[in-house]
């Protein structure tokens, strides 16, 4: 099963790790996204307990607060976690990436195997000059997704990617 | 039919079978009978406008208007469908899209000799999955069949000499298993049976709220809860499990005769594997050999514990799970293990893949499995024993809490011995991979199948020095998992999942 060659640097990419960083940028993208979860949340909780239980100021005032405090928790610790640990690379034969921050994923598929790019660009990925970059396959649960990626960066990964999947002779299933 | 080099335009559009007419509002009616029920017996109490006259004349209706409003054509390169009214969708598939072709009919259906075709086409949006033909003429169904799956293998042979030479191996079919009383006897482990019973009483129920039928003012009923009045409790409990098992065992032997009878599976020279089934509704579903990757063997608990098991074929263009029967990709139902194994080892490209021995994991796998089985049934145990301590609850449920973590150990250790995985040698290299315990699958997947690898290390496994390995595929699933491999393996896993990344040459 082990193969007798000497390991190349595509064969590797189950080893190592890619080597490819997203944009410095994509810390502060992911942090206002964050941020923006948890005062809806933050906002929801309270309504609901001034509005729907009609709880006293101490309990409304002192769950707010429990969530701030986890909320910064998460806020400081996560952004830069995830910068650290999210990862691309396009190889000559393959395209891996890995991403999370908790549990992490790393996810490589051959290009003869891709099917689609997409790149999207949200309101707030576009005031920051970032997109995100989706290679799916042809099964449901293979999609890599690249998110955080620099505008230019995310241009030129998708052409390259159309030329080297383009090459593939059927429908790649 | 299209004819030889007939333009697109010229082919006409065809109409459904015209027994549909007749068949579509029975079918509507039958399906709103609950409805009807309850409309009717609504109506007999008020003095309105008679619902349930309009009601059946707007079901019926529908029905006849899907006869009037669908249409379909096929041309030299492509099938088309065309249907609605108000708003007219056409739908179109390249004819080399086709992966399976599965036709159906309920007696009904078959009284009047129509078929319903079910056409798959390998895409994963469940929305437009299937392209569905209500109701053919059964010769209709069967030309239809064989156009779009022989033909496309035929048309692969090139030169004129070999032909006929493979117009004649279309004719050659080849019976890999067949029916055998024998099986209904692995009926009852389905537990297909407890799923009815279910399903029955949630009708019952409804029928009988929409009615306002109140059981109370049954005879049957009053002397039922005499007699449960009247002997002891524990009796009346074992009388109630023994009817209960009763009438599931007896469920379940007719869902399974009902759903299987004269099952058979055969092999078509022009290369397509066909099932067929079912005693009142018939089933055939034709799958290319060309689109299977590779076959499971599924032995839920009961099953296996009888010695049973079950056979899913792995193929791009059918959905598997919510029973594999819905999705057409069964190729054997509950039988005898040595037939499962038996099918398995016709249908793969790799028999190797069934006999291959799956090493035992480390010692870090039946930790994993125990914490993740028993630590939550432990932790409420030590909660209830705390409430109990202060009073809240009383002291037999802490003691019947504590078959929680037991049970949940022996299904620790099963999954645990269930678990192993390799890659077989050959020119058709597989991966096989065991898992689960309530359910234990052996699926065994071509490697030229998987189109994609995904290493998941959660916090726990990247401090315990572990990953979990899907090799991901367009066929069954999708996705095929190694669950708790160590980090030292991954590397050769990936490269024989991916040799294709080696930089060699490969023929797709």
């Amino acid at each position: 099963m082990s193969s007798p060659e000497p390991a190349g640097p595509i064969e590797a990419l189950g080893i190592r790790t890619p080597v490819n960083q997203v944009s410095p940028r994509a810390v502060r993208y992911w942090f206002l996204r964050a941020l923006l979860r948890w005062l809806v949340l933050l906002a929801a909780f309270e309504a609901a307990l001034v509005f729907a239980f009609d709880q006293p100021l101490r309990v409304t005032a002192g769950s707010g607060l429990a969530i701030a405090a986890v909320a910064t928790l998460h806020l400081s610790v996560m952004p830069r976690l995830r910068y650290r640990i999210h990862r691309w690379e396009l190889g000559g034969e393959a395209v891996a990436t890995r991403t999370g921050w908790l549990n992490q994923e790393t996810r490589i598929a051959p290009l003869s195997r891709v099917q689609t790019v997409d790149t999207e660009r949200g309101p707030l990925q576009r005031l920051l000059g970032l997109a995100k970059v989706t290679v799916t396959t042809a099964s449901a649960r293979g999609p890599l997704v690249i998110d955080g990626l620099g505008r230019a960066e995310a241009a030129i990964l998708v052409e390259a990617l159309s030329d080297g999947a383009g090459a593939a002779m059927d429908d790649a299933t | 039919m299209s004819g030889p080099g007939g333009a697109q335009e010229t082919v006409p559009w065809r109409r459904l079978a015209p027994g549909m007419l007749l068949v579509s509002p029975v079918r509507e009616l039958i399906r709103a009978i609950p409805l009807l029920l309850g409309l009717l017996l609504a109506n007999r109490a008020s003095s309105g406008p008679p619902w349930s006259l309009l009601a059946v004349v707007a079901i019926v209706g529908r029905g006849l208007l899907e006869w009037f409003t669908t249409r379909f054509r096929i041309t030299a390169t492509e099938l088309e469908l065309t249907r609605g009214l108000l708003r007219r969708t056409t739908r179109t598939t390249p004819l080399d899209r086709v992966r399976t072709v599965d036709l159906s009919a309920h007696p009904l259906q078959r009284a009047l000799g129509i078929v319903r075709v079910e056409i798959g086409t390998g895409t994963n949006d469940r929305r437009k999955e299937a392209f569905t033909l209500a109701g053919l003429r059964a010769e209709e169904g069967d030309e239809l069949r064989a156009l779009l799956l022989h033909r496309a293998a035929a048309d692969r042979v090139t030169g004129d000499g070999a032909r006929s030479a493979a117009e004649a191996r279309e004719d050659v079919e080849s019976e890999l298993v067949r029916f055998h009383p024998r099986w209904i006897l692995y009926a009852p482990a389905t537990l297909s049976g407890a799923v009815t019973a279910l399903f029955l009483v949630g009708l019952a129920w409804r029928v009988g709220s929409e009615a306002n039928i109140h059981p109370d003012r049954y005879a049957a009923v009053h002397r039922l809860l005499t007699h449960a009045r009247s002997t002891g409790t524990g009796l009346v409990v074992v009388e109630a499990v023994a009817a209960i098992v009763a009438i599931v065992v007896v469920l379940s032997i007719t869902g399974y005769v009902v759903a299987f009878a004269g099952f058979r599976l055969t092999r078509h020279g022009a290369g397509t594997l066909h099932t067929s089934h079912g005693l009142l509704t018939r089933r055939a579903t034709t799958i290319e050999e060309r689109r299977l990757r590779g076959v499971e063997l599924s032995e839920p608990l009961l099953l296996r514990l009888v010695g049973g098991a079950l056979c899913v074929a792995i193929a791009t263009g059918l959905r598997v799970g919510r029973g594999a029967q819905r999705g057409g990709s069964l190729l054997l139902p509950p039988a005898p293990r040595a037939v499962a194994e038996s099918v398995a080892a016709a249908v793969l490209a790799d028999p190797a893949a069934l006999t291959i021995a799956l090493p035992r994991r480390g010692r870090w796998a039946l930790r994993r499995r125990l914490v993740r089985a028993s630590g939550p049934a432990l932790l409420l145990v030590l909660a209830l024993l705390v409430a109990w301590l202060e009073g809240g609850v009383p002291g037999w449920l802490v003691v019947v809490a504590l078959v929680l973590p037991v049970l949940g150990t022996a299904l620790a250790i099963d999954r645990f011995r269930s678990l192993g995985y390799a890659v077989t040698d050959g020119d058709r290299p597989s991966l096989v991979t065991r898992r689960g315990s309530l359910v234990r699958r052996r699926a065994m997947l071509e490697r030229d199948g998987v189109i994609g690898v995904t290493i998941r290390r959660s916090f726990f496994q990247r401090r315990a020095g572990l990953a979990s390995i899907v090799a991901t595929t367009a066929a069954g699933r999708q996705g095929y998992g190694i669950p708790d491999v160590s980090t030292a393996e991954v590397p050769g896993l990936v490269t024989a999942l991916l040799p294709a990344i080696r930089g060699t040459e490969s023929v797709i």
